[in-house]
Parts: structure tokens; sequence; C-alpha cells
């Protein structure tokens, strides 16, 4: 059994894992940068190593200074939770080499998977399916047409070695595709000097879900059902549901089965997650695998009833899976909603700051994953994730209603947040049809969103009262009014002039 | 007090059991139960609210609805009255604190509107500052890899008439 961990990590995941290694009677060793010197995760550790300067290349993503922090204070374990460094086969082999477990899956499989083209191919020779496509760019547009033709419009003319939309044209009829080809071509040189460009099926408005998967060292493996994740911006989740509405039980199997298989395939182990789109008419694509603990982790904990950190702990650790598939069930409805610094009024522009005041939810099926505390700052180098508030109901309703309740108790004063908008997000008749499809915000809050006219009233009143208070001179000036001036008290008088 | 909340002002009066929204009365009550937590009555409806004021900025939230809300000052008031569309500088302050990862002009160099002048990195998300005017690069205050505050001047532009 591993004995002290060094968690490579921040904030709320951080804290998280501190958390369970505490259970699990582990110690723990954080690491931090320049500005997190008294972040909560360095203040929750049985100890704290500073690692470097706060840009994350001095720190959180320094290999061989963390590599060098677990040494010197006697790990025999490395946590790298999510982001940073926590799919970087490198620095996976790197723990290894310096003879520390890395709790995680293999470099090899991490390798596999990083790579889209291989994992692609692994992928479908497993029977795992695959959003339909060419397998190869071309320049023919007679190809581009017998393609289109067999898959069936809308099609996606795509750039191969494109990003961010660039060079992406959804093409839904024959005669659009021929300008298409040419202009998707044209832009994919101009941006990335390549005109390499193919074409895929075009999943119309899909839902985001993904599977959580666990694999021991010795074969075993299961899944711990879906998360619908389709509530996106800048595609990033911000809320995310267990079970999705989406699924029958007969699909729920079919879908979890292939993701076992998906990481079977690239021998994978420990924890990961298998992300697929699924359409409307209950098909469903292989996205890619995340090898790693990820953000929306609590609410598979919260229905399944197993901690996913500790069992993440457990298998690196070399113990066999704790259950078999028929053991595990889904209890109940859970739902999380990121809490980030940022500005849901302006397109979500991330927010710094320092946190004033802080009044943490409580009450029944109510749980805050949190990096903050008062006084703590939100610095400018990293994911602007503060907190993670997730709930539990009997059902969707009951979980949707508490959900609403809680972020309206989850005061966070001294930088921005979106919890006003993720209210809206859940009071939103689509949310509650169940309707959500990762184009969810761009279609019904494409205009923006605003706080309300109404509250702004309590607001400016709340604000003048607080101004008022700093402001010494206010005080002075109302003071002065309220001596009475002597002209006014002496009553009526005449100035006797000539009387005497 | 004169406030001003997402650049829209507002002229705010408390009294005892009034308050005065720029010509609109409503009735008020206020509890005060810390520093941080008051309730308010504002015609007749009763609503908890979180604030907390850092000289700067007043943060207030009620009902899961946030608020930044500043003082009017007067002598920040040139900078904030100049319209964009006819003034004779342009000085580019970051949206927020932030590093700049790239400038891409130079001093003495026109540009128009809509120029590319600088990325600038916060929070994992890279973001492009542009021109708002066609003129001249005269200053520029930051090198690659700096870490600026939202109040750092980081470029000047002056204008440039068509002729």
């Amino acid at each position: 059994m591993i004995k002290k961990v060094l968690v490579a990590n921040r904030s709320e995941i951080a804290c998280r894992i501190i958390k369970a290694c505490r259970e699990l009677g582990i110690r723990s060793v954080a690491i931090y940068s320049d500005i997190d010197r008294n972040a909560l995760h360095t203040l929750l550790a049985d100890e704290a190593v500073h690692i470097g300067e706060s840009p994350p290349l001095k720190s959180y993503l320094n290999m061989e200074a963390i590599i060098e922090a677990a040494k010197k204070t006697k790990c025999d374990a490395i946590h790298p939770g999510y982001g940073f460094l926590s799919e970087r086969a490198e620095f996976n082999q790197m723990v290894r080499d310096a003879g520390l477990i890395f709790i995680g899956s293999s470099p090899e499989s991490m390798h596999l998977l990083g790579s889209k083209v291989q994992s692609r191919q692994i992928m479908i020779n497993s029977g795992v399916p695959i959003i339909p496509g060419m397998k190869s760019a071309s320049k023919e547009i007679e190809e581009f047409r017998k393609v289109a033709n067999e898959l069936g419009f809308p099609v996606l003319v795509k750039a191969s070695d494109g990003g961010g939309g660039k060079g992406m044209r959804v093409v839904r009829s024959q005669d659009e595709l021929e300008d298409a080809v040419n202009s998707a071509m044209r832009e994919s040189i101009s941006a990335f000097k390549s005109d390499a460009i193919y074409l895929e099926k075009f999943i119309e408005s899909p839902r985001h879900v993904e599977f959580q998967v666990a694999a021991d060292n010795y074969g075993n493996a299961v899944y711990l059902f879906e998360r619908e994740c389709s509530i996106q911006r800048r595609h990033q989740k911000i809320i995310e549901e267990t079970p999705s509405v989406a699924l029958t039980q007969e699909l729920r199997k079919r879908m979890g089965e292939t993701a076992v298989r998906a990481i079977q395939a690239v021998g994978y182990t420990n924890l990961g997650t298998v992300e697929f789109l699924l359409d409307r008419n209950g098909n469903f694509y292989f996205l890619e695998v995340n090898a790693r603990v990820q953000v929306e982790h609590p609410i598979t904990e919260l229905t399944t009833g197993v901690d996913l950190v500790k069992l993440q702990i457990l298998i690196a650790s070399g113990e066999r899976l704790p259950f078999k598939q028929e053991d595990l069930k889904q209890n109940g409805h859970a739902i999380e909603c990121r809490i980030y610094a940022e500005d849901a009024e302006n397109n979500f522009l991330p927010s710094s700051g320092k946190i004033l005041y802080l009044r943490e939810p409580t009450g029944p099926g109510i749980r805050f994953d949190s990096g903050i505390y008062p006084g703590s700052e939100v610095p400018i180098f990293y994911d602007p994730i503060l907190a993670k508030l997730i709930v539990w109901g009997r059902d969707r309703e009951e979980a949707r209603l508490r959900m609403i309740n809680a972020l309206k108790n989850t005061v966070i004063l001294g930088t921005k947040t979106s919890i006003g908008f993720m209210i809206k997000v859940l009071e939103h008749p689509e949310w509650i049809s169940g309707n959500t499809y990762t184009n969810f915000i761009e279609k019904h809050f494409g205009a923006g969103y605003s706080a309300s006219e109404e509250l702004l009233k309590y607001a400016l009143a709340a604000a003048s009262i607080s101004f008022g208070k700093v402001r010494k001179t206010a005080t002075i000036a109302k003071t002065k009014e309220e001596i009475p001036s002597p002209w006014s008290t002496l009553g009526n008088w005449e100035i006797a002039l000539g009387k005497h | 007090m004169e406030l001003n909340y997402k650049g829209k002002r507002f002229a705010i009066d408390v009294s005892n059991n009034e308050l005065k929204i720029d010509s609109h009365n409503h009735s008020f009550a206020l509890e005060e139960y810390t520093e941080n937590i008051l309730k308010i009555t504002i015609d007749g409806k009763q609503k908890a609210v979180f604030l907390a004021n850092d000289n700067k900025n007043v943060y207030v939230f009620i009902d899961g609805e946030q608020f930044t809300i500043q003082k009017v000052d007067e002598s920040l008031e040139v900078e904030t009255i100049n319209d964009t569309t006819n003034k004779d500088i342009e000085i580019l302050k970051p949206p927020m604190p932030g590093s700049i990862v790239k400038i891409l002009v130079e001093t003495g160099q026109e540009v128009d509107e809509g120029t590319a002048i600088l990325v600038l990195e916060a929070m994992k998300m890279e973001m492009t500052l542009y021109s708002s005017i066609k003129g001249i690069i005269t200053e520029i205050n930051v090198v690659p890899g700096e870490q600026v505050d939202a109040e750092k001047t980081l470029v000047l532009i002056k204008r440039k008439e068509n002729n």
C-alpha cells in the first residue's frame, strides 16, 4: 500500500486528493508556486514544498522539480490530478524511472491515446464506433462527392491540421459541396499552410455523454455509468448530470460495454473516462479517452457510492477492483455546477482577485469541493475554477431544485462568478425538459446574460450604504448640514437703523 | 451619491425610510446583521443582501445574482466620458490582469482600426488587443513576459486623420 503521496496539482482537486489520502491513512505532500504560498491546498496537506515561480511552466509543469520534491519528502507515489501534467506520458515515465508510483495508467497507453490517428484506428479494430468519414485527406472533388453521398447530408468539411473552427464547413446539400471544399482549402492554406482537408458525418446538435471506467492491473474492468456534460461554454463543461435523460437501460449497457472495450484495446488501467457524442437517434461515436480523474467525478461518486479518488490510489497500490460490474448500481440523480471566477455577463471572460467573503452552502444532499477560503487569492496564472457544487436528489427534479437553492446560498464575493448564470440555465424550460445539447448555451443564451434589474435596486442601496461608511467625508458633510445656521435660529428680528 | 454599474450611472439617495434612485422614490428599510450581511426592504419586498467592499468596488450578492458597483470618482471622469470614436489618443489597457505574450507592433508604426496590437494571456486564455482607431504607435510600455495589472497603460496610439 502507498504510504505517502505527492499531489502534483493545486486548487480544489488537490484538496480533494488530500482528503482521500487522509481517509486512507496516507500522508500527503502539497506543492505550491510563489502565489499559492497561502493557497488552501498548501495549508491542508501534511507537508508542503515550494516548487517555483507562479507561471505554470516554472511550477506545476516543472517535471524535474516535482519529482525532486517527491524524493526529498520521501513520497512513494505522485497523484497528478487533472490538467497540468496528468496526461503527459513523458512525465508518467519520468515518475516511474525515479522509482515512484504514478497514480494513473501506463505511459504506453497514454501515448496511444494521445495520437488521434492511432487511437482512431485501434478503436475501429476493436469495434468501437467513431464518427464515419474519409480515412485520409483528399484534393479530388469527386472523392468528396462520393463519400458525402455514402454518408448522407449534412457533412462536415474539415482541415486535417486545423483547430478552432478554422477551415471547417457544414454542408447540407450536394450543390453546396464544391464551394465548401474550395473555401475550406483556401482557409486551411492561409491558416495552417496545408491543403489537407477531409470530410466526415456532421452530427447535428449532439449530446456529450461520457462513461466512467475503472480497470485494475489484473485484467478486471468495469464501467461506473455515464455523465452527461452537454452544457458547455467555450467548449468547456460547466454543468454535468447523471444519469443522462437520453439513455435507455439497453443503450446505457451497450455504451458502457463499448467504453470498457475501448480502454482494454489500449491496455489502459486505473480510472479513466471514455467520451462519446450521442446523436438524436441513439447512435454514439467515440471521441476520446480522458486518462485521469475528471473534474465532474463527484456526480458519479454520489450516485454509485464509490469514492473514485480512493479507488485510484488503491488500484495504483496494486489492489484488485473491490467490485464487479453487477455490484454497481445508479442511485438517484446528481448534478454538478462548476464555479469559475468568470464574467458570465461578458463572454465568460476569466476574472481574478481576492475572496473577500465566502459562505458555503450546506444541507442534505449538498457537497462543496472547494479550493478557496475568505482572504485567499484567485491568481491570474491558472484555470479559474474556484469550487464545484454538487447535489444529490432522489430524482432529477429534486436535484435541480436543490441545486438552484444551493447556488442561491453560495456567496462568493471579491471576484465575478457564473453562479447567477447557472441558475438561469437550470430554470430554463428546455433544461427542465432534458433537451440538453452541446449548443444549449449558444442557442438559448446567445444574446448574452444579464443580472436582474429588479435586484439591482437592492444592490445599489447596499453599495451606497457601504461606500457611505468608508468615505468619512460624506459623514462630515452630513453633520455640517445638520448644524443649524445661527441666522435661522434667532427668530424674527430687524436691524435697528437710525432708531436711536 | 453617484454610483456606476456596468458603465451606467445612478444617483442614489438613501434616507431612513426612503430610497431614491435617479428620480424614482421607493419605500425603504434596513437591518444590519453584520458588516457583510444586510436585510433590505424595498417597496415592501425584503431581501437578504451580502456585500463586501475593497474600497474600489462593492461586491453584492442577492439570491444568486452578483453586482459589482463603483462609486463615481470625479477625478476619473475625463477618461470615462471620452468617446472612443473621436478621441485623439487611444490608451490601450488590458481587460484583466495577465502577462504579455507578444507585441505585434513597433513604436512609430502606423495602424488601422482593427490592427492587432498585442497578445495577452490570463488564466490559460489568450486574447488579442486591437486598435480602435487609425493612428501611429507613440509609446509601448511593456515587454513580452511582463505581468501587468488592469490599470497598466500598455500602448498609446495617436490618431491620424484621413486626408
